[in-house]
């Protein structure tokens, strides 16, 4: 599958031991799987990547496979 | 107070001049106030504390404290705290603060047997044997996270999730578990970042199924999948109960596999009972049970897991519908080690003793209702009672139409046999296996021993037993009566069985199950007929 973007606010969020999501202006949330800085934490980012089949613990959102993170 | 009574309603904790002091200001004072007034670093005693202004704070001079506050106008009482448990049962630090335990009534299930016998499975990211997971029935467990040969855990859901079914209680350490006496059987289905395969979590179930655990937990979810759902056709074919996360989404609609046909989908609640911000909800769920609520102070679930700090272990407050599944599965794991008998009679009880929340009747936000395993638990001792009372009733009729003598006896043992001591478990006596056997109807005794897939072998629960104890004790004068008590309370917990389908004999379709058990129950009451027969005869002859 060839890679795509997403981008909105890079949260952290507090559900099991933690996830980093994705989360965009109309409320819908990607759960991020890969290497996240977390320097970027709370800032509007894009991130490439694809949508992964992967199952989570914390099913805080639409799993995202990330390749890489910049402000957007 | 005499020494008796205190022994039954608890010792008061060793004194010491350090510890937890507890406040009661005049309700409505605010934790703002509460702190300035007493000049210490109050908290609410628990997230429902707020209301009554009840706050406590760790102090290390108590005495001077108490004395000091007790005449303030703006407190009403204050003291040291104590704990009052039933023969200080448990002794976990952390249990007066474990408001989930509370909440779905953990104490219950452990005078029930704690679900001694019962494996369940975790598949998560791994257990680890924390310090509080020392005493818990840890199995080896296996790994299918390609590169990664241990199930040991390399994130810490997965120990905390183990922590909340079966974390090691009355240790004195830390924090309780539900099915404290459960076996834990870890698979690692998760890699250390909390993400897992959808074959990953399908060949886990398989080998949960393989390796004979009675309930899987899936604190997990993700898109549909295919193999996830065949494996968790396979388990429930074989009677396993298989509970699942709804999701953390905070919105419409419940992840899968907690949505997959047959799985016992978890909604999260909060210390307040309404639901958590962050659950997922819709169709499909089943039950809600606590998953915390850290907006409120001291509202996460508190387990031990591991840390990368110098001890390797902490108690750590997380919150998620992850941590409302376990619930589930541990309260599973109590019900079916207490010898509720099939998985459909445990996942009844559950969905009966649920404390309606939301809209009445079943909804799509807490299902059910929220778990309550202690109501869920009095439906089972309700029912042994009336057991109790059929295999008496049976017994005497049984003896009446045989014209045999000593109906009174024969009634008591059918009774005991039927139901057991059914009223035992709600007294609130510290667990012991005694107590708890004697609180089991007979059919129910191996289950601690033997698991309650073994226990519910077709020759247990069937007129063997009986039988032979028809035929060696029935035609003697001494003892006939015990065994014509006997038959009568086993035909009556089988046919029970057979009726509403709380029995489910292992390896037997659901269509001869009840065959067999209503057959072979009526047969138990021939022999009780049969010995009362031969007892009529044998005074006949001597008259």
């Amino acid at each position: 599958m060839s890679s795509t973007s997403i981008e909105g606010r890079l949260i952290r969020v507090d559900l099991g031991t933690g996830a980093w999501v994705v989360e965009q202006a109309d409320g819908q949330r990607f759960e991020l799987h890969g290497s996240v800085p977390g320097a970027l934490e709370g800032k509007r980012v894009r991130v490439r990547g694809r949508p992964s089949a992967l199952h989570s613990a914390a099913m805080a959102g639409a799993p995202f496979d990330v390749q890489s993170i910049e402000p957007a | 107070m005499s020494v008796p009574l205190l022994l039954l309603f608890g010792l008061p904790a060793a004194a010491s001049d350090e510890g937890l002091l507890v406040v009661d200001l005049i309700d409505g004072t605010s934790l703002a106030e509460a702190q300035e007034l007493s000049g210490l670093p109050l908290r609410w005693a628990n997230p429902r504390s707020e209301d009554e202004s009840l706050a406590v704070a760790e102090v290390e001079d108590l005495p001077e404290q108490v004395q000091r506050l007790s005449a303030h106008p703006q407190i009403e009482a204050v003291e040291a705290s104590l704990s009052y448990q039933a023969l200080g049962w448990p002794d976990d630090p952390l249990y007066p603060s474990q408001w989930n335990m509370h909440t779905v009534g953990a104490a219950q299930g452990w005078r029930m047997g704690g679900g001694r016998g019962v494996t369940v499975a975790v598949i998560d990211t791994g257990v680890s044997s924390v310090a509080d997971l020392q005493g818990t029935l840890l199995l080896d467990g296996f790994s299918f996270v390609p590169g990664r040969a241990s199930a040991a855990d390399d994130n810490g859901h997965g120990t905390h999730v183990a922590g909340t079914i079966a974390q090691t209680t009355h240790n004195g350490l830390g924090a309780v578990g539900l099915a404290n006496q459960a076996r834990i059987l870890p698979l690692k289905a998760l890699a250390a970042q909390g993400g897992g395969q959808s074959e990953w979590i399908a060949s886990a179930i398989d080998e949960a199924v393989d390796q004979g655990a009675d309930v899987i937990n899936l604190s997990l979810g993700g898109p549909r999948s295919a193999v996830i759902q065949v494996a968790v056709d396979k388990a429930l074919a074989r009677g396993v109960l298989v509970v699942a996360a709804a999701g953390n989404t905070g919105r419409e609609g419940v992840g899968w596999p907690a949505k997959a046909d047959g799985v016992i989908a978890v909604s999260a609640t909060g210390p307040s009972d309404t639901l958590a911000p962050y659950s997922s909800w819709g169709e499909g769920v089943e039950l809600s049970a606590p998953g915390g609520d850290k907006q409120q102070a001291g509202g996460g679930i508190v387990q031990d897991t591991i840390d990368a700090g110098a001890e390797g272990h902490a108690f750590k407050e997380l919150q998620g519908t992850s941590m409302a599944s376990p619930h589930v599965a541990g309260a599973a794991a109590v019900l079916l080690g207490a010898g509720a008998g099939s998985a459909a009679h445990t996942e009844r009880l559950l969905k009966q003793g649920a404390v309606d929340l939301g809209e009445a009747g079943p909804d799509s936000r807490f299902g059910h209702g929220r778990l309550d395993l202690a109501a869920s638990a009095r439906i089972l001792v309700q029912q042994r009672g009336l057991l109790f009372l059929a295999g008496s009733l049976l017994a005497a009729l049984m003896v009446g139409f045989g014209g045999g003598s000593r109906r009174l006896p024969i009634a008591i043992v059918a009774g005991l046999s039927a139901g057991g001591l059914f009223f035992l478990p709600l007294l609130p006596l510290p667990p012991s296996l005694g107590l708890d056997l004697l609180g089991r109807p007979l059919l129910a005794w191996p289950t601690p021993f033997v698991g309650p897939r073994l226990a519910a072998n077709p020759l247990w629960l069937s007129a063997l037993l009986p039988a032979l104890l028809t035929f060696v004790l029935g035609p003697t004068r001494t003892l006939g009566w015990l065994a014509a008590g006997l038959s009568a309370g086993v035909g009556a917990h089988l046919i029970h069985g057979a009726v509403t389908g709380s029995l489910a004999p292992t390896w037997l379709p659901a269509s001869a199950a009840t065959a067999w058990l209503g057959v072979n129950g009526l047969l138990c009451l021939l022999f009780t007929l049969a010995v009362a027969g031969l007892d009529r005869l044998r005074r006949e002859r001597r008259s």
